[in-house]
């Protein structure tokens, strides 16, 4: 491909995402009032950070330091902690999917819809990028299937029959279905708000994780094809803390994600993870929602070929999100075919692979900036959940009175963290393919080239996604 | 009026988020055929000084 023919693919794929009407409330609670300028001119400078950003590292930042960055060990692990991690993460899954399944049917009177969605989904990542891989800890599935080989050992000794050999084709691509189908759930299917679905479908997706464990050993299975352990893995490599079985390790932020696997399906997750949540936003704004919006008219289509009302429009969502995930795939192909342009003998594809690292932080800024003001405010409602989390009028810890405080941050400042989360995340992701390009590149020159392509795919997240955001006070 | 000037209302503000996107897309396309021109002058000298 040309570079004339990649600047115009750049420049439509751009205008594409951008070039439609506002949208999307993004989970906003309040409207905006008076920002002393307008929405827009934060994209303008935003674009103008990551410009800036971009010739200071070319100037300063002269050769990796991130690839070759060093941890140190900085306390022992007790086994006693593992152990405690393991058994509340059992506990905790066995209670969200009881009350599921028992309790009242109404979504926010019941745990689990609350605990799957904001805790789950927004919390743990969160943490995981400040703590490290907590998820790793707590995973009731890993946890069941290390005990269960352990147990295993103690009874059958040495006879036990070695698991397969996890294939090496499928990579992390089970994983990345698996985001897709939770992110399906969360924003298509129709029984999404009943608790007893939920419920159900965490034990399906257990069930599945337990046998994927017994077959091919529980570290080759949770590291490629548990897609929250994958996907949360993912952004503790953001974190300075680093976990192994006994020590834990501090190492500088961002030099974690230079280790990704660079194994088949590894840049689906985070291309997925990314598109999920711009569909997230896209869907709820006036272009998908509207009276002559996508949504509408993909529905009517559906309808026309005989599927029911409700099947129609879970047709039509399951279009947009599947049209959204490959629009950001295709964005990022973009990037690394510009890369391929300036020489030096790697492929698209083998430059898609080396670069995902990359997509990482701008994976958390995403999830940051459509997902921070519903663990703010949404999250509150764990504090009386957990005492009657069946919604039946229980009060085991004395806090199912308390209430949400949705005066504890006004809109302004959740439009500034959304700002700064993007920036700072694009950012990120701009000196990790910079720290990268000057690895695989000796040629300063030709690395700093190579990154203009980069630079562009930065700028174009960033914009579409304060795009998205602003749309919501609309 | 064209149709896609009388819905300019519903566009123009999504535009406002493109422009950055097209000068940054822009700005690095004019910087990499100046860079072009550059190795092609420097390319000749050398041919030059040769003869």
């Amino acid at each position: 491909m040309t570079r004339r023919r990649l600047s115009a693919a750049a420049l439509g794929a751009a205008a594409f995402c951008l070039a439609v009407p506002s949208a999307a409330s993004a989970h906003g609670i309040a409207q905006r009032a008076d920002l002393p300028i307008p929405e827009w001119l934060f994209a303008w400078g935003a674009a103008l950070v990551l410009l800036v950003s971009f010739v200071a590292l070319s100037v300063l930042w002269r050769r990796p330091v991130l690839e070759h960055a060093r941890e140190r060990a900085l306390l022992r692990v007790p086994l006693a902690l593992e152990l405690l991690a393991g058994a509340f993460g059992v506990a905790a899954f066995a209670a969200i999917v009881y009350a599921g399944l028992a309790g009242n049917q109404t979504a926010t009177a019941n745990l689990a819809p609350t605990a799957i969605f904001v805790l789950f989904w927004v919390g743990v990542p969160c943490a995981s990028v400040v703590l490290g891989d907590v998820f790793a800890a707590i995973s009731p599935w890993r946890a069941v299937g290390r005990g269960a080989g352990w147990l295993a050992r103690r009874v059958g000794g040495s006879e036990l029959p070695a698991p397969f050999r996890y294939p090496e084709r499928l990579g992390r691509w089970p994983a990345a279905l698996g985001i897709l189908a939770f992110a399906w759930i969360e924003l298509v299917y129709s029984g999404r708000t009943d608790p007893g679905n939920l419920a159900v479908l965490a034990l399906v997706y257990a069930a599945v994780m337990l046998v994927g464990m017994s077959l091919y050993g529980v570290q080759a299975w949770t590291a490629n094809a548990d897609a929250f352990g994958v996907a949360f893995g993912l952004l503790a490599l953001l974190a300075p803390l680093r976990w192994t079985a006994r020590d834990l390790y501090l190492r500088p932020p961002l030099a974690g994600a230079v280790q990704m696997p660079q194994v088949a399906g590894a840049v689906a997750v985070v291309v997925t993870m990314i598109g999920t949540t711009t569909f997230d936003g896209f869907s709820q704004g006036s272009v998908w929602t509207g009276t002559d919006g996508l949504l509408q008219r993909l529905t009517d289509t559906f309808d026309d070929i005989g599927l029911g009302r409700e099947a129609a429009i879970q047709g039509a969502g399951t279009v947009g999100l599947l049209a959204i995930v490959l629009v950001v795939a295709g964005l990022y192909r973009l990037g690394a075919a510009g890369m391929h342009s300036v020489g030096g003998g790697l492929s698209s594809d083998e430059l898609a692979r080396r670069f995902a690292h990359t997509l990482i932080p701008i994976a958390f800024a995403y999830l940051v900036a459509h997902y921070f003001s519903l663990l703010l405010f949404q999250g509150q409602a764990i504090i009386f959940l957990v005492s009657d989390p069946l919604g039946q009028g229980s009060d085991l810890f004395g806090t199912a009175s308390s209430t949400i405080d949705y005066s504890l941050i006004g809109a302004n400042a959740i439009w500034y963290v959304q700002v700064a989360a993007l920036i700072v995340g694009h950012v990120g992701a701009l000196v990790l393919a910079h720290d990268r390009a000057l690895a695989l590149w000796s040629d300063t020159r030709i690395a700093t080239r190579s990154q203009y392509w980069m630079l562009l795919v930065m700028v174009t997240f960033t914009c579409l996604g304060l795009w998205l955001l602003s749309a919501a006070s609309q | 009026m064209t149709p896609v000037l009388a819905h300019a209302g519903h566009w123009y503000h999504a535009v406002l988020y493109v422009l950055p996107v097209a000068l940054v897309a822009g700005g690095l396309w004019w910087s990499g055929r100046r860079e072009a021109r550059e190795r092609e002058a420097r390319a000749a000298q050398r041919t030059d000084a040769q003869d």
